[in-house]
């Protein structure tokens, strides 16, 4: 009989199947997002090598390929060797980069296709690396093999470079990369997301067009003034500026123009954010729960650290771990300056307008700017050129006092006078019959 | 009482001077007995906006034998829809297009032409959205819209609506003419179509466009979905069929009865008579000095004066050109 007793040395096996490991790295992501972080690699490698001239990203998606390449310095060999294709790399965070986590790249490849093409020249080793997904997940190994070459292919004008291309599309993503919309989503978040970048050293093009810069502009003129603070907390550099911008003409709904823009180092991660997120909550202590009233107000929060694991993000910059420490100190200093501002909207509004309805009616008729502007033209300031201000709120124009005059009448009778009058509101039939009847009565203005 | 709001075309045209649209329904009915072997359309179901015309639902019963047929309209002169049904088996729905199609079942195959009398707007794209969620491998769809600009201030509004889906190629304010509009309203559509569609294993093909200005100017699309174009290698029967781009204008000049006939019964022979006649002008790089010297010597051989461009028209469209005549009932 076998002694029971006895114990003998034995090992489980915990080892990770590939297949689950790429499965659950790959699900939760969105397509758009992947590409966006092969876009942040490319950056971390122009902020990495500390250049300074003007360098360029070009992406190429097609129905049979994906291609993205950049001359922002390319990979060095020992950091190619050991860490780029680890989950989970061991990255030194002592510049303002994106990456954090070190699965960006691995998991956009493993989303897109079956078959990887890694090519990179820091000038001074060629590497290429040729990653076959379907072979690679059948063995228990998880070095991938690659070849160098003794030194660098480069001459001596060109520039480093890395270049990933990934062939075997999945299905879904050969459908995704033909529809036009892709396409131009996937330019419009660039153009929005990049801004800081592009308007700057960087260029981007998706399938040889450009992607334009998206100007981040602050309204500065005589009546309505920014604030901008600047905090440092728990090492990450915060700055928030916030501004009122009433617009004339219609409330047109514009990119990014709208709540608050969040940037953690110089790359946008929420737009236009009018959430509990960012404080519009209603909650004692935040903001208001968001409403039309406040389209004029916009926040620009810049969150940037040299050691990018502080930044409260997710990982895949999506949006922002609102559960960290140092999410609950920004948010607050975010409320303490748009405070005075959003106060400021909420008077605004509940002096001029008796009701949110008519307010609701006459944001769509783009009506919403109440003081009158006279006919200056609103001037804006590049964010760069704004220095620390302290709030100081929008100007009165100094005018005639107004007063307003309320009554009611029976619906179809004031429904038909504004066919007549061919005025869209009920506001419009109001000031047009009192001014015909300042006009038949010969009641001067004086 | 009709509503002020409620009129529509059918009570400001008389839908039979309109011979540009009929020449088009024409042409799609020809197209459509064509689909056939690939496409086998006896159980299908005819959907389309009959008006109190229902001219559509005539042809296709006349000539693809079709007896499933639904025609909606949401105004409210339900007795009248129901009073000019040519055939007492057409079902007269009183609902929206979108209210309609959120209702149908979708079981049978469709043929599904929604004739709208509105202009290209968002509305459109949510009917687009429904057809495309819930059509099947086969199902064949028409949409007719009317492609007018109002003013070309619009265009940023048109990009911030449709943007999305404009191919970079056309996102320029030159395709918002009246001329380039059509092209313009065929990307947005088929775009559309094409990302509704990215979950499913189906995609839209395009089988004909037209465009054509009996009053305002109209654009149709006609497509079938499926997994692949059954009909690539086809022989079709007809010279309207365009996978691509490019949009058929439906051009006819105004002719009398007699010119009519006179032409007709001459077809062969003035055929003939442009294929010589052009091959005799090549030497004329001026497009219009030849365009004048060809309508001379066409002319030497018409009784009545005519234009070489204007003959062309009516050559290419000949047999599904309309005769009107007054008579009394």
């Amino acid at each position: 009989m076998p002694n029971t007793e006895e114990k003998q040395y034995d090992e489980i096996n915990a080892m990770p199947r590939k297949a689950l490991f790429i499965d659950i790295l790959t699900r939760d992501v969105s397509v758009r997002d992947c590409i966006l972080d092969l876009v942040d690699n490319s950056v971390d490698s122009y902020i990495r090598n500390n250049l300074q001239d003007q360098r360029c990203i070009r992406i190429n998606l097609t129905e049979t390929g994906f291609d993205i390449v950049d001359d922002c310095g390319g990979i060095e060999y020992g950091f190619l060797k050991n860490e780029v294709f680890r989950f989970g790399a061991n990255i030194k965070r002592n510049k303002p980069t994106l990456g954090i986590y070190g699965i960006g790249m691995k998991r956009a490849m493993l989303k897109i296709g079956g078959n990887i093409i890694l090519e990179t020249d820091d000038g001074i080793k060629y590497c290429k690396v040729n990653f076959n997904v379907d072979e690679w997940i059948t063995h228990e190994n998880w070095k991938i093999p690659f070849r160098t070459v003794a030194g660098s292919k480069l001459s001596k004008t060109e520039k480093g470079y890395t270049r990933i291309r990934i062939q075997n599309l999945h299905p879904q993503i050969q459908k995704k990369f033909a529809l036009v919309s892709f396409l131009n989503s996937l330019r419009e978040t660039l153009h929005i997301t990049y801004s800081y970048f592009l308007n700057r050293k960087i260029s981007i093009f998706v399938n040889t067009q450009k992607v334009e810069p998206y100007k981040i502009e602050v309204r500065y003129d005589d009546d309505y003034k920014p604030v901008k603070i600047k905090k440092e907390l728990d090492g990450v550099l915060v700055e928030v500026i916030c501004f009122v911008d009433p617009r004339k003409g219609r409330a047109k709904k514009e990119l990014g123009k709208r709540g608050w823009n969040i940037f953690c180092n110089k790359r946008l991660i929420l737009k236009e954010e009018q959430s509990e997120t960012t404080g519009w909550s209603g909650e004692k202590g935040q903001l208001p729960k968001y409403h039309s009233i406040y389209h004029e107000f916009r926040g620009i929060v810049f969150i940037d650290s040299d050691d990018p694991s502080r930044l409260p993000l997710n990982t895949s910059k999506s949006g922002l771990d609102k559960e960290t420490p140092i999410y609950y100190q920004i948010l607050k200093l975010m409320v303490k300056t748009a405070r005075p501002l959003v106060d400021y909207l909420s008077r605004k509004y509940d002096k001029a307008k008796e009701s949110i309805d008519e307010i609701e009616e006459s944001m769509e008729e783009g009506e919403i700017s109440l003081e009158k502007n006279g006919e200056e033209k609103p001037k804006y300031i590049s964010i760069e050129d704004l220095r620390i201000r302290r709030v100081s709120l929008p100007r009165r124009k100094k005018g005639k006092e107004i007063t307003t005059i309320t009554y009611t009448r029976e619906k179809k009778i004031v429904e038909k006078v504004k066919q007549y009058l061919k005025a869209t509101s009920n506001r419009t039939v109001g000031e047009e019959t009192f001014n015909y009847f300042l006009e038949m009565e010969g009641i001067e203005d004086d | 009482m009709i509503k002020e709001s409620e009129k529509r075309s059918f009570e400001s045209v008389n839908y039979m001077f309109r011979p540009k649209k009929q020449i088009e329904r024409k042409i799609i009915i020809e197209i459509l007995q064509n689909l056939s072997p690939e496409i086998k359309l006896n159980d299908y179901i005819y959907i389309g906006l009959g008006s109190i015309y229902y001219y559509d639902f005539i042809l296709i019963h006349k000539f693809l034998n079709l007896k499933k047929m639904i025609s909606i309209d949401d105004k409210s002169t339900v007795r009248r829809f129901i009073f000019n049904r040519p055939y007492d088996y057409i079902k007269f729905i009183n609902k929206k297009s979108t209210e309609f199609l959120q209702a149908f079942n979708w079981k049978a195959s469709v043929i599904l032409w929604l004739d709208y009398d509105s202009k290209f707007d968002v509305i459109v794209l949510d009917d687009l959205s429904l057809i495309s969620q819930n059509c099947s491998s086969g199902d064949v769809v028409i949409i007719t819209l009317e492609a007018r600009i109002h003013t070309k201030e619009d265009w940023p509004e048109f990009k911030r609506k449709f943007g999305t889906y404009v191919s970079p190629k056309y996102n320029k304010q030159k395709y918002f003419t009246p001329k380039n509009f059509p092209i313009l309203i065929q990307n947005v559509v088929i775009n559309y179509l094409n990302a509704d569609l990215e979950y499913r294993d189906i995609n839209f093909h395009k089988i004909f466009s037209f465009k054509y200005k009996d009053t305002a100017q109209m654009y149709t699309l006609g497509g079938v979905f499926g997994k692949e174009n059954i009909f690539k290698c086809k022989k079709w029967k007809n010279g309207f069929v365009e996978f691509g781009e490019k949009i058929i204008d439906i051009d006819v000049p105004n002719l009398t009865y007699r010119e009519k006939f006179y032409i007709d019964s001459h077809i062969k022979k003035l055929k003939q008579e442009i294929e010589e006649i052009e091959k005799n002008t090549r030497q004329y790089s001026d497009y219009r000095k030849r365009e004048q010297v060809m309508t001379k010597k066409l002319n030497k051989c018409t009784k009545f004066e005519i234009s070489y461009n204007d003959i062309k028209k009516y050559i290419s469209y000949y047999r599904y050109y309309p005769q009107y005549y007054e008579g009394l009932i």
